[in-house]
């Protein structure tokens, strides 16, 4: 792997290595530019990943910073006092090399052409960020396409699909007892179930191995490389082209302007806490939708009062976390959903908002293992409520219940609020004194409508399919945010956004915003394939630009 | 319901058998028990244990049996999910002996001024426990005796994955379909394509 000195003024520093700094990394690296990429997280490889629920469920091993302790703040409205959440971060997100691309269940579902317009189709929302993105489905298409054909996508297309130019490029995964389950219920109501798309290999693709149904997919790395991870499908092809280096245990602190209001440096910490510059001729910040505003944030000045880029004042706003519901379930003969990729089959009849239903929103159900597909975490948290959580009768219903049990997951809109952000602590720091990540967040009303409508059509489904019992879990407003949305939105009105539509700041030349932070709406819930398509069609735009000499 | 057995479905059910299900499980329980009570005397000796004195090993042990009993399988205090709780505390959780000393001194002063709370019988362990069952102590001994008991057995616990085998659970690296008794027996509608 090539290095740079940190004095050597690279193309691009690209801040995280996760589902979008990957693929720009991949995509720039190729075309020719020398590239760092910041990554506050381990370069762990496959032979690192194990099954260990304790590790990875219990010591945040793959979530924690791996240096120091970097807490989080939470807070449901910006009237309260946010306080430290005792376990789990409350946006939680993997910090490897790879980065949540490595951790994730890998759905991947395209968007469709209405979540790029749905303000023109359906109207204002009042009290809401609600907007068209500057970008069309179609305008995306082909970008969809060289994720599927890049990162590697499984699948089979459904009734409901969007237009797509090229088949997938390997068929489905094996169908799973649940999604059988879901086949046969949602076909009783009159729904159309169909495979679920996943960034998961069926067969070998691109010299990788295919999936070999462990299991052990949520919150895991794949020990073979069958999880599309940008780890397997992207860094390798950056790093083989001997301009990419991947530095790992790399936190930046802030990003540097000069006197002309350029970046110039990225100023990060290494494992020990000691301080270093990387110059760049252009930053691309890909932190994700908590670290990427926090960052810009922290990377205030005299120039730049409010942080960086954040004339609108919009960075860190209209955070976006996906409404969801979970209605778990439990049949007579075994289901053994612990085996194999997370979720085989998905129901997207409910995916446009209806306005007959009375609030905005849409989403789809998959039939999955869920969290608790494992043992630990099958015990932990597996009982309904009116099963007691300890004792003869709890440990009856633990021991018959692990194989006969499935989860449909409704997966659903978030809308955009101003009053769902983050932003910068203003007591709590993590060790090294920077800021913690406060985040304050309360689903829209619509959002828990959506969620318990796609509950109700969830127990109806397993009812219709013959559950012997359902229990629906409370949808209540959310404390954990897995996906991490809206906070750098994307626009044409600098007033009105933080990036234009290729992703450069609107304020600051040479410094580009490419995450989830950029999505203007939530979409239905499994976001990572857009954010890949956007990271291409970037790439692409910025290479470009680069090469013209306009940056 | 009988069904026409598909060689899917036949494939399934020969794995199903091949494994350790609960009833086999009920079959080896006096090994087990042998096996248990060999652990036991050792604890009571206090040899073994890289950080719990005897007295906290046998309370907490007693709690963890409390959480998941011991009955026609195994439970917790078979699968040594107290071994699992000494391992964490002599590395990563050494932070937690004060709190866990506490607790077991909460428990003891529940348990009245004869016994330790170890030293009653089952049942009146049970009302003791219950009494703190909605603090912090018992939230965390809960996670632990849990975790031990399902936990990777190199971690400490899950002897014998005793832990595994109570609730059907194979940790494979590979798996085949069909993965249960509904995708063995599934044929795809012919509308919708096939799949491989």
């Amino acid at each position: 792997m090539r290095r740079y000195k940190p004095s050597e003024e690279v193309d691009f520093v690209i801040i995280g290595s996760g589902a979008a700094g990957g693929v720009l990394a991949k995509e720039l690296s190729v075309a020719g530019f020398s590239v760092v990429v910041l990554e506050q997280g381990l370069y762990r490889t496959n032979g690192d990943f194990t099954h260990d629920e304790w590790d990875v469920f219990f010591q945040n091993e793959m979530t924690n910073h791996p240096s120091w302790n970097d807490p989080q703040t939470f807070r449901h409205s910006m009237d309260d006092e946010a306080s430290v959440a005792p376990s789990l971060p409350p946006a939680i997100y993997a910090r490897t090399v790879g980065g949540s691309s490595v951790h994730f269940s890998a759905n991947f579902w395209r968007f469709r052409p209405i979540d790029f317009k749905e303000k023109s189709l359906l109207g204002d929302i009042p009290g809401t960020g609600f907007d068209d993105w500057p970008l069309t489905y179609e305008e995306l298409e082909p970008y969809y396409t060289k994720v599927d054909w890049q990162i590697g996508v499984s699948g089979a297309v459904g009734p409901f699909d969007p237009p797509r130019s090229k088949p997938y490029p390997m068929p489905p995964l094996p169908i799973k007892s649940s999604g059988v389950i879901l086949e046969k219920g949602a076909r009783a109501l009159g729904l159309h179930p169909q495979p679920a798309p996943l960034a998961i290999l069926s067969q070998p693709f691109n010299g990788r191995a295919p999936c070999m149904h462990c299991g052990f997919c949520m919150a895991f790395g794949c020990e073979v490389g069958a999880k599309s991870s940008t780890l397997v499908s992207m860094i390798p092809l950056a790093e083989a082209t001997g301009n990419c280096e991947i530095r790992p245990l790399s936190t930046v602190n802030r990003i540097s302007t000069d006197k002309n209001g350029r970046v110039d440096k990225v100023v990060y910490m290494d494992a020990s806490g000691t301080e270093h510059a990387q110059r760049a001729k252009a930053v691309i910040v890909s932190a994700n939708g908590a670290e990427t505003p926090r960052l810009l944030l922290m990377s205030e000045s005299a120039a730049h009062p409010d942080g960086l880029a954040n004339g609108s004042g919009l960075v860190g706003k209209y955070l976006m976390g996906n409404a969801h519901s979970e209605t778990a379930a439990w049949f007579d003969q075994p289901l053994n959903d612990y085996k194999s990729v997370q979720a085989s089959r998905i129901v997207h009849d409910f995916y446009e908002s209806d306005p007959d239903r009375g609030f905005y929103g849409g989403g789809g159900i998959d039939a999955r293992s869920l969290l608790d597909a494992t043992p630990i975490m099958h015990a932990f948290l597996g009982t309904p409520p009116d099963i007691p959580t300890w004792g003869a009768e709890f440990k009856q219903f633990v021991e018959h219940s692990f194989t006969r049990k499935m989860t449909l997951l409704g997966s659903a809109t978030s809308l955009p609020l101003e009053t769902n952000n983050i932003s910068l602590d203003p007591e709590v720091k993590d060790d090294k004194g920077r800021p913690a990540l406060r985040i304050t967040y309360r689903d829209h009303d619509d959002d828990l409508a959506i969620a318990s409508f796609l509950q109700d059509r969830s127990a109806e489904i397993l009812e219709a399919a013959g559950a012997e019992r359902i229990w629906k879990k409370d949808v209540v407003p959310t404390t954990l945010l897995a996906h991490l949305l809206g906070t750098c939105r994307m626009g044409d009105d600098p007033q009105r956004s933080v990036v234009d539509r290729y992703h450069r700041s609107h304020e600051v030349p040479n410094l580009f915003v490419c995450d989830g932070s950029n999505f203007v709406t939530s979409g239905r819930g499994q976001p990572t394939m857009t954010i890949q398509a956007l990271a291409f069609r970037a790439a692409e735009h910025i290479g470009r630009q680069a090469r013209a000499g306009e940056i | 319901m009988k069904k026409p057995s598909s060689p899917a479905r036949r494939a399934f059910l020969s794995q199903l058998s091949g494994t350790a299900g609960v009833g086999w499980l009920a079959t080896q329980w006096p090994l087990f028990l042998a096996a248990a009570e060999a652990a036991s005397e050792q604890q009571a000796r206090g040899e073994g244990f890289a950080a719990l004195g005897p007295e906290l090993a046998a309370a907490l042990d007693a709690v963890t049996a409390q959480i998941i009993p011991s009955g026609e399988t195994p439970g917790a205090r078979e699968a040594g999910a107290i071994w699992f709780i000494d391992a964490l505390v002599a590395t990563s959780w050494g932070w937690a002996m004060p709190m866990l000393e506490a607790g077991v001194e909460e428990l003891n002063r529940g348990s009245g001024p004869e016994l330790n709370f170890a030293d009653l019988p089952f049942d009146e362990q049970t009302a003791v426990l219950a009494e703190m069952a909605s603090g912090q102590f018992f939230s965390i001994l809960r996670m632990l005796t849990i975790a031990g008991t399902f936990a990777l057995p190199a971690l400490g616990g899950n002897r014998d994955k005793l832990g595994w085998q109570m609730i059907g659970f194979e940790n494979r690296h590979v798996w085949l379909p069909p993965f249960g008794y509904y995708d063995a027996e599934w044929k795809q509608p012919s509308e919708i394509g096939g799949e491989s």
